[in-house]
């Protein structure tokens, strides 16, 4: 029930930033405006579905996730609206050690592998090694070009979003149970928080 | 027992006829309206060979295996079109809609063969909001998929993730249509609703249609 409440809350939230997308959108037209219109909107009909199948039929999907598959094209669309914000320069500046963050991706892959499906785990993991890999070589870049300083945040937020994804994901592994204990709620919580903050992010990197 | 093959070949054939005597802009039409009725032959019996291999109940079926697979047989024809014939920008959504449009054809005609064609009413329902629901999902996925034209990369990345949100889209649909009262009636009113952003989204991307001359759309807009 908990759970069924939390998500609900995501939803809303969700909404309310789809709509406030699609208004910015309207009346600015920023630059790739549109794919943060679809990452927002992946998002929410992937909680949309789920949500509903629990409403209607008083369980989660028995032998398909297609919540999944939405929220794995929110990424891609994430995925997508970094590529297009970023300079070719910025996605040639080489740095080592930003691929230590595949190689904890696949080590968390290969943990999730006993609890879950091995394609849904290896399909999450590429997806999150490229926002990792793509936000951590732009902070790099930024580092070494104040100037594309306006990107910060948005990269900022994007990391944050995948590592709470990652530890919510890791605690539902662990803990089981609808109360409020179980720190997977928490850690739900504060994705819906993080995806709110990509607005204004996004906002700042295209209008500086 | 609903004879699928047979209702194929009653659809099929004229088309196929036609297909040698018309002119080659209304062939490439029609050829994408036959994909799309032989896209939901098989879709068909995919879904029913999955649905037994995993023994799944007609609930399942229904809401977790036919979006997934009808939506990705829907998408094959124009995979191979954009692979083999490399077509230029913005000629996609025509094609998209034809294959929708032949896919919903031929399940229409299961469904009356099925459920008979004596209520108006539960037609009118099932034309204007199943039939309306694929070419609703088609049309945005070609839509997604001409925004991200620019780079190879970002265009098949947009398109598969363009296609995972019209199967979770088509699913919701599924759950919505299969419940009592206010909720099938919002599921119901979904395809319609969707068409109506779909067309508003393309009017934003490309502007007006043009009044006369013109086959292709309009200079497109930043995505």
């Amino acid at each position: 029930m908990i759970e069924s409440i939390e998500n609900a809350v995501q939803l809303v939230l969700l909404i309310a930033c789809t709509v406030l997308a699609v208004m910015y959108n309207i009346r600015r037209n920023p630059p790739n405006g549109g794919l943060l219109v679809l990452f927002f909107g992946s998002y929410l009909l992937g909680d949309l579905y789920w949500l509903l199948y629990l409403l209607f039929y008083g369980h989660t999907p028995k032998i398909f996730y297609v919540s999944d598959l939405s929220w794995y094209a929110a990424y891609v669309f994430l995925h997508l609206l970094l590529m297009r914000l970023s300079t070719e320069e910025e996605r040639k500046t080489r740095c080592p050690a930003v691929w230590l963050l595949p190689a904890f991706t696949t080590g968390m892959c290969i943990f999730y592998m006993q609890y879950g499906s091995y394609i849904s785990n290896v399909i999450a993991a590429v997806l999150m090694s490229l926002l990792l890999v793509h936000s951590a070589r732009g902070l790099v870049h930024i580092r070494k070009h104040p100037e594309a300083a306006s990107r910060k945040m948005l990269y900022i937020t994007v990391l944050v979003f995948c590592f709470i994804e990652y530890c919510a994901w890791t605690a539902s592994c662990i803990w089981e149970g609808d109360t409020l204990a179980n720190p997977y709620l928490w850690l739900d919580c504060g994705l819906t928080v993080c995806m709110v903050f990509i607005l204004p992010a996004f906002r700042k990197a295209v209008e500086a | 027992m609903n004879y699928i093959e047979n209702i194929y070949i009653c659809l099929a054939a004229p088309l196929l006829v036609a297909l040698f005597v018309v002119h080659r802009y209304r062939r490439q039409s029609l050829l994408f309206i036959l994909a799309g009725i032989t896209a939901c032959l098989f879709s068909s019996y995919i879904s029913t060979f999955i649905a037994n291999v995993l023994e799944a109940d007609p609930q399942s079926a229904s809401l977790e295996i036919s979006p997934v697979v009808e939506e990705i047989m829907k998408l094959f024809p124009l995979v191979f079109y954009l692979l083999a014939f490399e077509p230029p920008k913005g000629e996609i959504t025509g094609e998209a809609l034809m294959i929708a449009i032949g896919f919903a054809t031929l399940e229409n005609t299961c469904y009356l063969m099925k459920g008979g064609a004596d209520n108006t009413l539960r037609l009118l329902l099932r034309g204007f909001s199943t039939g309306a629901m694929h070419v609703a999902c088609g049309a945005a996925i070609s839509i997604i998929v001409t925004a991200l034209w620019d780079r190879m990369y970002l265009r098949y990345a947009g398109m598969l993730a363009a296609l995972c949100l019209a199967i979770t889209w088509h699913g919701i649909f599924n759950i919505l249509v299969n419940q009592q009262g206010a909720a099938a009636v919002i599921g119901f009113a979904l395809p319609v609703l969707t068409g109506i952003a779909v067309v508003m989204i393309r009017r934003r991307i490309y502007g007006p249609p043009p009044l006369q001359g013109a086959d292709g759309p309009g200079t497109m807009r930043q995505v």
